[in-house]
């Protein structure tokens, strides 16, 4: 009993002692947060496992975890009767609403780069123009009927608690309250269970290691790999162990899990991210052919970014030069890049440099300070989910003022536009886009 | 009977849900089997160990032919697969790329034996530690501490080479070969172990165990082939976790600047001792192999599960696509980092199951200080071990109170920011304070009734924090020499990696110019 009384003073004691307000940095709320996503308050830790299963944040097979863990948890919880039916209904109940809450705040895919929500502006434009396969139909019919009857209640539960958004007062006690919960039920389940030490103490790991990781960790997923090798270890084992004679649920549980294993080896074999014209092996060609011989480094460099060796040529040509680059992963391959590549990468600095210099003027302002390249990754506002889409604004601003300063001019691109004569070439402007392109390097004259 | 039925309907109705949910958001999947050219030695590949299982189970006699192949004989088996995965009735279609997977196959194998060297070496050292140290750990165990506590040592030697600025082909080369020549004998034994004694275990296999095997090998042998490139694909590895590597060799010591690179250090020797960067690529890719090594025998040997159990955790952890694409194309440090935070769990579990052992503490505060340098936020897992150490069984006040000085101490120190919530409460360090107060009123609770086992924790406790910031010193003195301010960010994040400019530089070089 007195055991008790010290978790309920802990209990009401957690939540007053961290009430805690929110803060956000533009740069780190484009960049980091992301992962965890744009929902209010609460509702952006709670939805995240949903999230980060399905890609809904950020999508990108980088980040992908595949269903398992998750299909997993459900078929565990729900397959099982407790000996008390309103236990059951409440667990039942508790399932529904954490899918409804996550279809709510969550996202569906148009196509393999363009998510949107179902409350968003646009979405029955965009969706008319889709062409669905069956599974498109079911998902999306499914996400619209729970935005007509529980986006309300979400809606509102979202306005009582996070009206003023920069006051948080229920995040961190709402997730001190979790997990004390998680440690009250997996005492309760361990000791009913008699599991062995080990157990016991591996468990204590992962759930505290995943509230830290839910915490700190803006939902970076490599950041937590620990905790995803540990779930399903302890899922796997004590689920085969325990069910083991539960019938054919244990055998779809198999059956779910090697199908996965097989689907993973087909996913890493297919190669898919390699785009060329010969079948997708293994192994990058033109891989293969740099070890045989049959190419140089500037062609395997070359297909993975179409005309990069352009840019890298003019680059490592100069190498005292400083480069102002923004977006792009060519670090790696710029000589001596820590002592002159500038990294701007979300444009933070460029906003400032607008607010103290005029557009005419910043092409003659950087070359004073001996930049001589300013490297573009055409696709860095891409990365912005932010609802207010900051990110996306700076580089509008940010191209504007490449586009119309006199003293830039384009070294290399891989830019395709299709000019008047029907000719496609590499290049900014002039003509009908072709493709649109990772990079531009422009020199300032 | 209802409710099993309602259940049963619940539990497959979830499932289907989420799978045609995340099928919705991954359409990539459908492309991946359409444009899969291997899908029938696949298939085969697979069948393999399904048809060795029911040969076993037929003709029993036939088991120790199976169960007793090594590690060795696996990976020539899955080789050979891998060439008959090169499909060379496609490749007869594209003249350029015929003979090019025999040539990779032998740049491969090139590298992955200095890649071997590397890890012998560091083992070697490790185990020589360990032996004078006399720590008493199960043999399995030993192996990976001795691994882990090696290229720790080793990141240290390069820490201090790089220091001084003599990260030269001929400083490394004899370094990592001392270590193998006077313990030869330690490492036949430990490479007979696992190259040639039998791997899977002669009972408790069932079939899904062998078809969970198989697809984790072949996985990872794919994914480690990958990784043998010239040209790292991950962003974070163009800009980073490739880079630096590649920057440390070009300074022959340490660059200005980065986060702690503890692994960047070790995988640098790939540049500067072979002139490779495949080397230096595969040191990170190989992480990822190591790492259903020691979860392997955390499930076995610790926890207590069935050999196909711990292989179908393995299968269903490996096949994700974001470990894969860590393997192959992102080449980060965490696949490395993980596999020594796993030692880490491990030695822990020994520790609190098997007897307190100072020594096995000490090992355990200086992997995780090593994990600190590689990654700053495996802090999370020193969080998550000091709240477990604490944890007894049927009580859950002790771990909570832990649980209570950990979150002050986030609050104080302000580690929040790094998930970009930084609170902004005026009151940050009165709960804070709160916070503490709590978990002294908790754990004296508990003190009343067992102040040994309580003073016992907390000088653990203060034991591994004391030496894994101890290990993070050099990283962080470097930190602050390099910061123009020092501040705790800067002893955490280290001083910006690229060029620095502020508005007054360029305001006063374009005065300068326009002057001219």
């Amino acid at each position: 009993m007195m055991q008790y009384r010290r978790y309920l003073s802990a209990l009401l004691l957690l939540p007053l002692s961290v009430m805690c307000l929110l803060a956000q940095d533009t740069s780190v709320r484009e960049e980091m947060q992301r992962y965890i996503g744009y929902e209010p308050g609460t509702f952006k830790y709670l939805t995240l496992p949903y999230d980060l299963v399905m890609g809904s944040n950020v999508a990108g097979n980088y980040i992908d975890i595949g269903f398992l863990l998750l299909a997993m948890i459900g078929l565990i919880f729900l397959s099982r009767i407790p000996q008390k039916k309103w236990h059951y209904a409440l667990v039942v109940l508790g399932a529904l609403l954490y899918l409804s809450m996550s279809m709510h705040y969550g996202r569906v895919s148009l196509d393999e780069n363009l998510y949107l929500s179902v409350n968003q502006a646009g979405f029955s434009d965009a969706i008319a123009s889709m062409q669905q396969s069956w599974i498109d139909k079911i998902v999306i019919s499914t996400y619209q009927a729970n935005e007509l009857v529980m986006g309300p209640v979400w809606s509102f539960i979202s306005n009582v608690f996070f009206a003023v958004s920069s006051k948080d007062w229920v995040t961190i006690p709402a997730l001190c309250i979790i997990l004390l919960g998680i440690f009250l039920y997996s005492n309760w389940y361990l000791s009913e269970r008699k599991k062995a030490r080990a157990f016991q103490l591996t468990l204590a790991v992962l759930a505290c290691v995943s509230f830290y990781w839910f915490l700190l960790s803006a939902g970076v997923l490599w950041y937590g790999f620990i905790i995803f090798i540990l779930a399903f270890l302890l899922l796997i084992g004590s689920y085969s162990r325990e069910y083991k004679r539960a019938g054919w649920i244990y055998y779809i549980f198999l059956a779910v899990l090697l199908g996965w294993g097989f689907l993973g080896l087909i996913y890493k074999t297919s190669n898919i991210y390699y785009k060329s014209d010969q079948p997708n092996f293994i192994v990058d060609p033109s891989v293969w052919m740099y070890y045989s011989g049959a190419a140089d480094e500037d062609f395997v460099h070359n297909s993975y970014n179409r005309n990069v060796s352009a840019a890298l040529t003019e680059l490592n040509a100069h190498p005292e030069a400083k480069i102002y680059k923004v977006g792009t992963s060519f670090n790696y391959l710029i000589d001596k890049n820590n002592e002159r590549v500038y990294e701007d990468n979300l444009l933070s600095f460029f906003a400032q440099i607008q607010k103290n210099f005029r557009d005419e003027e910043i092409a003659s302002v950087l070359e004073a300070s001996g930049y001589k390249y300013i490297l573009i990754g055409l696709k860095m506002w891409s990365v912005d989910s932010t609802p207010e889409k900051t990110l996306q604004a700076k580089f509008k601003d940010f191209i504007g003022f490449v586009e119309s300063a006199d003293k830039l001019e384009l070294v290399a691109t891989d830019r395709r536009i299709r000019m008047p004569d029907g000719k496609v070439q590499y290049g900014m402007r002039g003509g009908e886009l072709v493709d649109y392109g990772y990079y531009a390097l422009y020199r300032i004259r | 009977m209802p409710l099993r039925i309602l259940a049963t309907f619940l539990s497959l109705s979830w499932l289907l849900w989420v799978v045609l949910d995340y099928f919705q958001k991954h359409k990539l999947y459908a492309e991946a089997i359409s444009s899969n050219i291997y899908l029938f030695p696949l298939a085969i590949a697979l069948l393999i160990p399904v048809g060795a299982w029911v040969a076993v189970r037929r003709n029993p006699s036939l088991a120790r032919y199976i169960t007793g192949a090594s590690v060795l004989v696996y990976t020539l088996g899955i080789f050979f697969w891998l060439l008959l995965l090169s499909r060379a009735d496609v490749l007869v279609d594209y003249p350029q790329l015929v003979l090019s997977p025999v040539s990779f196959l032998l740049t491969f194998f090139k590298v992955l034996c200095l890649v071997l060297l590397v890890l012998l070496s560091a083992q070697a050292m490790g185990a020589w530690l360990l032996d004078r140290w006399t720590i008493a750990l199960p043999r399995w165990l030993l192996g990976h501490a001795g691994l882990a506590l090696g290229l720790f040592l080793f990141s240290v030697l390069l820490f201090v080479l790089g220091a001084l600025h003599v990260f030269y082909w001929f400083v490394l080369i004899p370094l990592m070969i001392i270590p193998i020549i006077l313990r030869q004998r330690h490492l036949r034994e430990l490479l007979s172990r696992y190259l040639f004694s039998p791997l899977l275990p002669k009972d408790g296999m069932a079939w899904y165990g062998y078809v969970a095997f198989a697809i984790a090998a072949l996985i990872l042998c794919i994914g480690l082939a990958q990784s043998v490139t010239i040209y790292p694909k991950g962003f974070d590895a163009l800009n980073f976790y490739a880079n630096i590597p590649k920057l440390t060799a070009e300074g022959h010591g340490l660059v200005h600047g980065f986060r702690p690179h503890a692994w960047s250090l070790i995988q640098s020797i790939g540049y500067t001792a072979f002139d490779s960067p495949e080397v230096a690529h595969m040191l990170s890719s190989v992480g990822g192999f190591l790492v259903p090594l020691i979860v392997y025998y955390i499930g076995r040997k610790q926890l207590g599960f069935s050999p196909a159990q711990t292989f179908l955790a393995i299968c269903a952890f490996v096949t994700i696509p974001a470990y894969t694409t860590q393997l192959s194309h992102e080449l980060k440090i965490d696949l490395p980092l993980l596999y020594l935070q796993l030692v880490c769990l491990s030695l822990l579990l020994h520790h609190l199951t098997r007897g307190d052992d100072r020594r096995v503490l000490y090992l355990i505060a200086i992997l995780l200080g090593f994990c600190l340098t590689i990654k700053i936020t495996s802090f999370l897992l020193i969080f998550g071990l000091l709240v477990a150490m604490w944890y007894r069984e049927g009580k859950t006040g002790l771990p909570m109170a832990m649980f209570c000085f950990i979150l002050s101490a986030i609050l104080f120190l302000r580690i929040d920011r790094f998930s970009g919530l930084d609170y902004l409460i005026g009151g940050r360090y009165i709960y804070a304070s709160l916070l503490v107060l709590i978990g002294i009123v908790v754990s004296l609770n508990h003190a009343l009734a067992d102040r040994h086992y309580i003073l016992r924790r907390v000088k653990q406790s203060i034991l591994i924090v004391v030496i894994a910031g101890a290990i993070y010193t050099p990283w962080a003195v470097k930190n602050v020499i390099e910061c123009d301010s020092p501040s705790f960010d800067c002893v955490l994040n280290g001083a910006p990696h690229s060029l620095r400019m502020t508005i007054k530089d360029l305001k006063d070089n374009y005065q300068s110019s326009l002057g001219q």
